[in-house]
């Protein structure tokens, strides 16, 4: 009887240390229709299913789902397909890797102690990296990839490995067609000030309105004219139409 | 109490395949179109109507639904034709009211249509409006429309 108790409490507790390796990845809650991968048909996500490694998801209309990877945060928003490529953890070190397809995903990645931990989200033409920190990534077949720094920082690379560190109002642009991102700041420039160029302008035309900073179109005082008319003061303008 | 086993059994068996036999037509509708180097005018206006949460019915239901809602005015296109960035972009102006654009506000073609989507960022700017949409694109569109709308 002793032998036999002696025996369970060892199997009991081997368990128990052996789930807390085991990588784990659970669906917190669902909206609308999120639903996930087997064979070659897509089933609904129920709350408290667990996912394996390799887990295809995808999300409709106004649906999300969240899911709990190893005590990370991960939110896949509507329209979304992606999928767990790699999730392991040992006692040193979580290694999670998700791969995007198109769609968008906000995660927060917790820091657990000295462990080591990676978790990487990469779409078909950059990844990004974070440790202890939230963003959002999201990847379109034209406009590329976007990745921004909701909490402290993120590291977003292109697939040569260029790589830059996105943080406060900086956001990681990456076009299918570019071999590098786009300045860190153009959201924030576009919010902040007048777009003066023609939306009509070549790309070397935009490129070098970036750099130079000044419309190389026109004169400087259709600068002043439509910079004096966002504050507010009286000023003339003329409109061409050309067709 | 085999009686009552056979009864449990089959419950399970028919529950089980009830709920693996839902139809989530979304997402597999979305994830087929996703794949596709051109979209249809069908494939493009019934996406349209999931995003802006309508009754999805046959081509011609569709089709008659958006007339209605003067979205498709000037739009004679079948079900297999090409979508292009303009006939899209139009049917987007008008259902979002984009009126920011002055030549829109003017000619209402679907070139400036384009350009009036462009500016709100549903759109890239690079391209033209004769340009088929491929599969990605249209997704990538129809999230940022769901966006706009409220959605997420």
């Amino acid at each position: 009887m002793k032998i036999l108790t002696i025996f369970i409490t060892l199997l009991t507790a081997l368990f128990f240390s052996s789930k807390a390796l085991f990588a784990k990845i659970v669906v917190e809650s669902t909206k609308g229709e999120a639903s996930y991968k087997a064979g070659n048909q897509w089933l609904p996500l129920t709350k408290g299913q667990q996912l394996m490694e390799g887990a295809k998801i995808s999300t409709g209309v106004k649906s999300w789902a969240v899911l709990d990877i190893d005590g990370n945060n991960v939110k896949v928003e509507q329209l979304t397909t992606m999928k767990i490529f790699k999730n392991q953890i040992t006692p040193d070190a979580q290694n999670t890797h998700i791969g995007l397809k198109h769609g968008s995903l906000q995660a927060r990645v917790s820091k657990i102690g000295k462990l080591k931990t990676s978790f990487k989200i990469s779409t078909p033409v950059a990844t990004s990296s974070v440790r202890g920190t939230e963003k959002r990534n999201f990847h379109g077949a034209k406009s590329g990839t976007s990745i921004k720094a909701l909490k402290e920082t993120v590291v977003g690379e292109n697939r040569k490995g260029v790589s830059n560190t996105i943080r406060g109002n900086s956001v990681f642009r990456l076009r299918p067609t570019d071999p590098r991102p786009q300045n860190l700041l153009n959201d924030s420039m576009n919010r902040s000030f007048t777009r003066l160029q023609d939306p009509n302008s070549t790309r070397d035309e935009k490129n070098g309105l970036e750099i130079n900073g000044v419309n190389q179109l026109g004169g400087s005082s259709d600068i002043d004219n439509a910079t004096s008319s966002q504050i507010g003061g009286p000023t003339k303008i003329n409109i061409n139409i050309n067709w | 109490m085999r009686k009552q086993i056979i009864i449990l059994t089959i419950s399970c068996i028919l529950l089980s395949s009830q709920l693996y036999g839902q139809k989530i037509s979304q997402v597999t509708f979305i994830n087929e179109i996703a794949d596709k180097e051109q979209v249809t005018y069908g494939e493009g206006i019934q996406f349209f109507l999931m995003v802006i949460e309508k009754k999805i019915g046959s081509f011609q239901e569709n089709v008659n639904f958006l007339n209605k809602e003067g979205l498709t005015k000037g739009i004679t296109l079948t079900k297999d034709s090409p979508l292009r960035r303009g006939t899209l972009s139009l049917i987007l102006a008008r259902h979002l009211k984009l009126s920011d654009s002055l030549l829109y506000n003017i000619f209402k073609s679907e070139r400036y249509a384009y350009r009036a989507c462009a500016a709100k960022e549903i759109m890239e700017y690079d391209g033209s409006e004769w340009e088929i949409l491929s599969g990605g694109e249209l997704v990538e569109i129809m999230t940022k429309v769901s966006e706009m709308l409220g959605g997420n």
